[in-house]
């Protein structure tokens, strides 16, 4: 019985902790094994080593400013390598999907645990998330095969103008309630019976609230799975206002369905990628492995800085991501 | 009002904690065998794509059919070209990466297993539309998982 007991315990370490002693392992067993390459292929601008450091090093820069900036990886990850790399966008974009889909699944766990996920309001939301993430994707497939570079072009052109977009939205909403007034609820939300509570540990007190226009809120959900199936984003920068300002759900409690919904929109976006060849363990696995750490180590700084200023530099990140894209897009076209 | 209260709370439904545990696991186990495939790959395991071609291509900004065209495969795989190859790091590395991937569905099947099964859940209203939902949202996932879509 103790020994399950410990397993049990073990199994409730921080995951982060366990892929970052994953990753040192992987450092450890890969610095002395890897081989020139002798069968005569030219050789790479970049080394492999050289390139597992490196993208290992950024997606961890990335890891850690999303935290602080309170963002998905995602939306800081695709435009970022799509605008200052020059690695195919279909690839990138798959790879994002894939990092900010993993970080939701493993994220999810606590929320649903302790009950502030509301899972019956993502029931009613996953489906049509789900859905339109499997539009957007075979919409990216088809825009990647037959359009060819206009597609490529476009594709970062139309991703550029959404940055700015997002950045722009940063700058001006930071209305957002952490308990919402709900008043009275619309008889479809009434009929849906979504009303939930949770218990809130930092004040020691339970909070029940009552979801709201449900039908709007679902309205928006289609549109933020069409755009995170064709870019590549996790979207939860669009999600949590839905669920917060539209739909009134608390702040923590949107955040926490935020995740779980990122965690089956960007599983259902992923496959179409997937199966048509646009992943690549070798550049999946260190953006993983770096972006895991990166979150891991952004927790433990944001203890002690102030999220006012991380914010403003992802903001100024973003903008220039999304003007990089446009230039870059302009410039296929 | 939304505001806290010091009242009980409620137990958190059984099918979200079920899909919580389960996407937990399978993504831990998904990212381990991702993981093992990679080392190999660094350690010079014969692999479809050779790394450094591959590294290469990516960095000349190739399209996935040009990289693709450049592996023993000869162009660019339909579907699940991993299952065939998992005595291939990449293969394997790819195998971890599909499990991850096939994770939320396999939560999604235990949480609409768990809606069918508790009685605590049968209790709470509306129960055979959430029942309904778990189950069509399983199901997309696995079709769209399996390359049916």
């Amino acid at each position: 019985m103790r020994c399950f007991a410990g397993f049990f315990r073990f199994s409730s370490l921080k995951t982060s902790s366990v892929l970052i002693l994953l990753s040192a392992v992987l450092l450890f067993t890969s610095i002395h094994t890897l081989h020139p390459q002798e069968n005569g292929i030219p050789p790479t601008v970049v080394s492999p080593m050289l390139f597992f450091f490196a993208l290992c090093i950024i997606c961890m820069l990335i890891g850690i400013f999303a935290v602080l900036g309170g963002v998905g990886g995602g939306v800081i990850f695709t435009p970022l390598m799509m605008g200052f790399t020059s690695i195919d966008s279909y690839i990138i974009r798959t790879t994002g999907l894939f990092i900010a889909m993993a970080g939701a699944l493993i994220a999810a766990r606590p929320y649903l645990r302790k009950g502030i996920a509301n899972i019956r309001l993502l029931m009613l939301t996953a489906l049509p998330n789900v859905l339109f993430s499997i539009i957007g994707a075979f919409l990216a497939v088809y825009i990647h095969s037959s359009m060819g570079e206009t597609g490529e072009a476009l594709i970062r052109g139309i991703l550029g103008v959404f940055v700015i977009g997002i950045s722009i939205l940063f700058i001006c909403t930071r209305k957002r309630t952490e308990y919402p007034e709900t008043g009275t609820v619309d008889a479809f939300s009434k009929c849906l019976c979504l009303d939930m509570s949770y218990r809130e540990d930092s004040v020691g007190e339970k909070v029940s609230y009552r979801v709201k226009r449900t039908l709007p809120g679902i309205l928006c959900i289609c549109l933020i799975g069409l755009t995170s199936g064709l870019f590549g984003l996790g979207a939860g920068w669009a999600i949590v206002p839905v669920f917060n300002l539209v739909m009134l759900v608390p702040l923590k409690a949107a955040a926490a369905c935020s995740t779980v919904m990122i965690s089956l929109g960007g599983t259902a976006a992923v496959w179409p990628y997937i199966l048509n060849g646009g992943m690549f363990p070798i550049l999946v696995v260190p953006c993983l492995i770096g972006m895991t750490a990166g979150a891991h180590i952004g927790s433990k700084i944001m203890m002690k800085s102030k999220p006012s200023f991380i914010r403003y530099i992802i903001i100024i990140v973003l903008l220039c991501a999304g003007i990089r894209l446009c230039t870059k897009a302009f410039s296929m076209g | 009002m939304n505001m806290p209260s010091t009242e009980e709370t409620d137990t958190p439904p059984l099918s979200g904690r079920v899909y919580g545990e389960t996407v937990f696991w399978c993504i831990l186990f998904g990212i381990i065998i991702a993981c093992a495939g990679f080392i190999w790959q660094l350690k010079g395991g014969s692999s479809v794509i050779e790394p450094d071609t591959l590294i290469s291509q990516l960095w000349q900004g190739a399209s996935p059919s040009h990289i693709w065209e450049a592996s023993c495969i000869g162009k660019k795989p339909e579907g699940h070209w991993y299952i065939n190859r998992l005595h291939t790091p990449d293969g394997l590395a790819m195998l971890g990466i599909a499990v991850c991937c096939f994770s939320a569905a396999v939560g999604m099947w235990c949480a609409f297993a768990a809606l069918v099964f508790s009685r605590s859940e049968k209790k709470r209203p509306m129960y055979l539309l959430y029942c309904i939902l778990s189950a069509i949202i399983a199901l997309i996932l696995t079709l769209n998982a399996a390359g049916v879509f």
